[in-house]
Parts: structure tokens; sequence; C-alpha cells
């Protein structure tokens, strides 16, 4: 009989669920455009005159590149992908300014004839959409890409309140970016996983993800994932509220023993330290321990990393020192974005790690990024990995535009 | 030796995978028998070869037997019963060998070495530092002789080297590096003479490393993990100061070498040494991670070559770890 009800069950609300769910979304989306942009669908989304001073200065320095290049003068790397960005913003800005001038000769057209009023005003509504995505566009090019835009990325899960079951959600984000990871082709591994001693959910897991640009895309992810479930541990059917922690590091070298161990040199003696775990006894041929566990402290920033997944206390290391790496990059970046926010000395929020980022719904089957308001009603289409990119589209969307508004008061 | 294992801990073990109670004599903690256990299933799946495996493990067969390798630097050393595993800390301080050697001769005078090593087992400190320090051997040359009494040791050794290098086909293109292997006793002081007059480069050997047996006898019920002791060849185990004194009475005596770095077990030996070593002679003593005395360095200060920032790179190599 239980066996019954449990297929059935689901069954029934998932089939519920999918209609109001689908009304739910469309209704949020349109909530959240009218929020994050300046009410989308009445009117257009026109930049700034500041910002597009600025892309005229690119399409200046485009003209400079091109004659250089028609002279046929030395060309380097740098200025080749100089050119290349330059070229890129005059040409979106060509599109745009056209679209405008459209626009505004529609807008003229209803004030000098009222009796293309109807018309004008249609052919304005159906140009919107397309004008807005591409000013979006345009913004996006101007904006500063950030330093480690193009590094592979390490992604390192933890869970937080919520006992076993922070545990289990904190394996399932570890899968889902696995998966999200699959669903790109992008190469990937695990670097270290501590399993629950009970043998569900993870302790802590470190994922790379080896595509050159994975950390531009999912730098965002970082912060505080929040569930909401019954969890597989609770008997009562009790909804529980847990946590996992998401932190998303930019990886600068492989973890290969070469490349770290230059690395590893760059530290003074006393700002490091390596400890293994040794039994008491006398060592060398009296024993012969597999225990290969290193940890690495750095006093000056206090990161401690304990790795011990391989068997080569080495290769342990050198994966140690791939973490600290990362960790201390991201350290310092974060530390030179919150002197821009003093700088300017105003409460900015930021899409940093500050607390929670979203909450995963499992009874509504909903996904909520608490950082642009955006709602995703697929829980398992995210977990697969599949639509993980909306929500990434969201949040980044969500990004530029207030580092647009940064940009603005610079 | 080591306490009991409590029921109560067997009994969680089994909850977690029915192998795991069978690592628990040998790795004490759930938490490292759950890595070995992980290790075992990456080489043998879960079929009836990892249940094989765990009983073995049971019985206190070293994990380096039964997977048949250990990681040594960036190499992977095959290892075979009779013959010693090597250790971490060999590993340790052959590393830093190696970048005492990159750092000393990479910048100063180009020349060619010769590297000995005695007592090579499996064969891991000559192939590591061949490994570490290639780069150099371009235009110089680099020898490197291997010496074991044991057939097993020297066959592994040929293995090892096989496996590492020679399957890269460009290994000896690329590289200006020779390795041979000798098996005699060394403490034969004929067959010494017989290896010098036949293999010597330079005119005397640059470098002589060792890693002899030096557990006495004394200490063997002790102090040795029953996992050593009833498994490890005792060939490599077994001795005291024969080696230290091999190494003063034939080796320096009849001036073949102009530096060496032995590892050792305990300060007795470091003191055996130091007293017995000629005036000239500079000697010093390196601690593992784990701050134990591990090694024994020292080389000929009126030596053609001068050894001093060698040694001193190797002395300080370690400061990260003490």
């Amino acid at each position: 009989m239980m066996l019954r009800l449990g297929r059935i069950k689901p069954f029934l609300r998932d089939s519920t669920l999918i209609k109001t769910a689908s009304q739910i979304h469309i209704r949020c989306q349109s909530v959240v455009s009218d929020l994050t942009t300046f009410s989308e669908t009445s009117h257009s989304k026109e930049l700034p005159e500041s910002l597009i001073k600025k892309a005229q200065l690119y399409g200046k320095e485009f003209l400079d590149l091109e004659q250089k290049l028609s002279k046929g003068e030395n060309f380097n790397v740098d200025d080749q992908k100089r050119f290349a960005k330059c070229s890129s913003v005059a040409e979106t800005l060509k599109i745009y300014q056209d679209y405008l001038s459209e626009l505004h000769e529609l807008n003229e057209m209803i004030t000098m004839d009222p009796s293309l009023k109807m018309e004008a005003e249609i052919e304005i509504q159906t140009k919107i959409p397309k004008f807005n995505e591409i000013s979006n566009n345009l913004l996006g090019k101007l904006l500063p890409t950030h330093p480690f835009a193009d590094k592979p990325c390490i992604i390192e899960l933890r869970p937080g309140v919520g006992g076993v079951e922070a545990m289990i959600f904190a394996q399932d984000l570890a899968s889902m970016y696995m998966n999200y990871a699959n669903a790109h082709r992008w190469k990937y591994h695990i670097i270290s996983q501590q399993l629950n001693e009970s043998g569900s959910g993870i302790l802590s897991s470190v994922l790379s993800i080896d595509e050159p640009g994975s950390y531009d895309r999912l730098r965002l992810e970082a912060g505080v994932h929040r569930v909401q479930r019954i969890p597989a541990t609770e008997t009562k059917g009790r909804t529980h509220t847990s946590t996992a922690a998401v932190v998303v590091l930019p990886k600068l070298a492989d973890d290969s023993e070469k490349s770290t161990e230059a690395y590893e040199r760059t530290f003074k003696p006393d700002e490091i330290r390596v400890d293994v775990k040794r039994a008491s006894g006398k060592g060398g041929q009296h024993v012969n321990t597999t225990d290969s566990a290193v940890r690495l402290t750095h006093f000056p920033s206090g990161i401690v990393i304990s790795m011990q997944d391989e068997r080569s206390q080495h290769k342990n290391k050198a994966k140690a020192f791939t973490l600290l790496r990362a960790k201390l990059a991201e350290k310092e970046q974060r530390e030179k974005e919150a002197a821009g926010i003093a700088a300017r000395k105003e409460q900015v929020t930021t899409t940093d790690r500050s607390d929670k980022i979203r909450t995963y719904n499992y009874p509504q089957n909903r996904i909520t990024d608490h950082r642009c308001g955006f709602t995703v009603h697929d829980i398992p289409g995210v977990m697969t990995g599949d639509k993980l990119d909306e929500i990434i589209d969201a949040t980044r969307t969500y990004e530029t535009d207030q580092k647009a508004k940064d940009l603005l008061i610079e | 030796m080591s306490p009991r294992l409590l029921p109560s801990l067997l009994r969680e073990a089994a909850l977690i995978h029915r192998c795991l109670p069978l690592l628990l004599p040998e790795c004490r903690t759930i938490e490292q028998a759950r890595q070995e256990l992980k290790w075992l299933i990456d080489e043998f799946g879960s079929s009836i070869n990892l249940q094989k495996a765990c009983l073995q493990r049971n019985r206190h067969v070293p994990l380096q037997y039964i997977l048949g390798s250990q990681p040594f630097g960036s190499l992977d050393i095959q290892c075979r019963r009779h013959v010693l595993i090597p250790r971490w800390e060999t590993e340790e301080w052959s590393l830093n060998l190696a970048n005492a050697i990159k750092e000393s001769f990479v910048k100063k005078d180009k020349k060619n070495l010769q590297i000995v090593d005695l007592c090579s087992g499996t064969g891991c400190i000559p192939l590591l530092l061949i490994n570490e320090t290639k780069k150099l051997f371009k235009n110089n040359s680099l020898q490197v002789d291997s010496i074991d009494c044991s057939q097993m040791a020297i066959n592994l050794t040929k293995l090892n080297f096989n496996l590492n290098f020679n399957k890269k086909s460009n290994f000896k293109n690329d590289y200006n590096i020779s390795f041979k292997t000798h098996k005699f006793n060394i403490l034969d002081e004929i067959k010494v003479k017989e290896f010098i007059s036949k293999n010597l480069t330079n005119q005397k050997i640059n470098i002589l490393t060792c890693n002899p047996p030096y557990i006495p006898p004394s200490e063997f019920i002790k102090d040795v993990r029953s996992s050593v002791r009833m498994y490890e060849p005792k060939l490599a185990l077994l001795g005291n100061l024969e080696f230290y004194h091999n190494l003063i009475e034939t080796w320096i005596k009849f001036d073949l070498i102009e530096s060496f770095v032995y590892e050792l077990g305990d300060l007795s030996q470091v003191t055996y040494v130091q007293q017995n070593v000629p005036s000239n002679w500079i000697t010093g003593v390196t601690y593992d991670s784990n701050s134990k005395p591990r090694c024994v360095f020292g080389y000929n200060k009126t030596a053609p070559t001068d050894y001093s920032a060698t040694y001193k790179n190797f002395l300080n190599g370690l400061s990260y770890t003490n």
C-alpha cells in the first residue's frame, strides 16, 4: 500500500505543478524584467551619454588601428587583441545608433503626423526588444572584463547548517556542477573529496573545471545556497532548511608538480609551513606507512589547506599548493574590489559571496536567485545541468546592470 | 604492539563497506582505512580481487606490494616482494638533493657528473635524481650507476628504468645520460676496486648516495611495524654500522668519492660517521618533516669541485617543513 501511494503521489503532484509552475514562471519573469531593466516593454533601454562617448572612443581607435593595418605595419598579438575588441565595440555601436535613429524617426513621425500614430507605435513595440538586446550587448562590451575571466576554475563545496541533510545537499550541488560541465562538454576532475563517515553526503569536495573561461561563467555561483525540502533522513515528513557554501576560485596553474614547484619557491620559508601527519616512532625503514596527508598553512593570510587523496605525499602537496594559489588570487581580487567600493564611499550591493544567494525549494519545484530575483520552476532540469544556464544568464545580466550603474557613478 | 581494535569500531566500519574491517588492523582509523579502500577500489574495481586484496591487507601485507607500485616524486616505482618499498623520507631527501644539484650546478661551471647509488633496491633514488636533473645534461654528461647485491633488486631497478624512461623513446637521444646497474656486494673491497677501475669517468665519483639497511637487530622486534617485519626483506633492513664503516674505510679511505649522502635511522650512526671522517671532510645532518634525523652528508673540501653551495642548498631545502 505504501509503495503504491509513493508512486502515485509524486505523479499527481508533478502534473498539477507543471501547470501552475509554467504560469508562475511567466509571471515572475515579467516582474523580474520590470525590476531589473527600466520597464522594458514600453521604453527603450537607451544608454547614457557618457557611455556612448566611451564607445565612440573605441570607434576612433578602431579607425586608427585599421589605418595602421592597411599600411602593413608590424602587428603584434596585443594590437590584434585590441583591434578585435575595438572592432566589435564599433560594430555594435553602429547597429545601436542605427536602431536608435530609427526609433527617433518613428517618434518624430508620431508628433508630426497623428494619423500614422497607430502604425508607428506598433513598429516601435516590435523594434524595442531587439534594441534592448543590442543595448545590453554594447553595455557588456564596455564594462571592464574580470582579470581572471579567461581562466579555468576550482569549485569548493562545503555543507553549512543542517547536519547530514546539508552534506547530502552539498553532494547534490557537486553533481550539479559536474553535470553542468558534462552538458557543456567541459573537462573536469575531482581534486579532493571527503565523504561523510556514515556514507551519505560529503564533508567537502573540490572540483576542478579545466575549461578556460569557466571561471567567468561560474564565478557568480559563489555564495551560500539554501535548500528547503523533506530530507531523506527525515522520518516525520517535516520540511527542513539547510545550506551549503560554494566557493569559486580562478585556477591559475595546472596541478602538475612541475608548475607548483616553481610556485612553492616564491614563498618565504617563514610564510608557509608544510605539515605531514606522522605517527610517533622511528620512521624510515621501520614503518611503511600509506598515510600521505599533507597540511599547508599560509601564515600571512591564515589559510590552511589539507589534502590527502593521493597516494603520493608529493602530489598531495602539489594539489594543496594549487588550491592555495587559487585562494590567494581570489582573496587579492576580492580585496581590490572592496577597496574600490570603499573609495566610492557608499553602500553598493555586490554580487559577491554576501550571504544566501539562492534557494532550492523542492516542494514547490522552484529555484530562486535572491540577487536578481530570478525564478525557475524546474529543479530536476537545473540539477542535471541543462537549465543552470538560465539562472547564470540572469545573474550575469543583473551583474552587468549593477556594474553599469557603478560605471555611471564614476 | 598496537592496542586491540574496539569491536564497536569494527562494527562501524562494517556498516560502511564490508571490506573495511579487514583494513583496520593495519590502518587503525576508519578515515585512513577508507582512503586505502578507495585506492584498492581504483585498482581492482569491486571484483573478487578486491576482497582478496583486503584479505591480504588484513594479514599485514604492505599496500605497495598489493598494488604493485609506489609513487616516488613524479615517478611511479614498481614494487615487488623481496625488495624494500621506497619510503616517503627517502623521497623527501632525494627530491631535495635533486633540487640542490639543479640550483648549484645550473649556474656554475658546467661539468660532467657521476652519481653512484649503493643498496639501490627499487632504484628509486638514482631514477628520481635522473628525472629531476635531466634537463641539465644535454651537452654535459651524467653517468649514474646503481649497485645492489640482490638479483631481484637489480631486475626491478632495470624494470623501473625502462618503464619510466625507455618507454619515452626520445630519452636516449635528448639527454646525455647513461644508466647502468651492477650486481655485487659493496662490503667486498676487491669488488669495489674492480668496479672503480672499470666505471670511473671523472677522477672520482661526484656524489655517492645510499640507503643502507640501518635497523639494529636489537630494535627489530621492538620498533619495527609488523607489516615491515613480516613482508619486507631483512637483507634491506637489518644492519647497524657496517655500511657507515664501509663508507669510511673503503670509499673515503681510498679517495674514491668527493661527497656522499647516506640515509640513517639513529643519531649514533651520525656520530660514528662524524667521528671517523678525515679532517678535510665537512659533514652535516638533515632531519625529515617528522623531525627525525634522516641523512648524514659530507664533502671533501679539498676536492676540485666546490660542493659547499650544493650541500648548503640540501641542508636548507627542508626549511619549509621544520
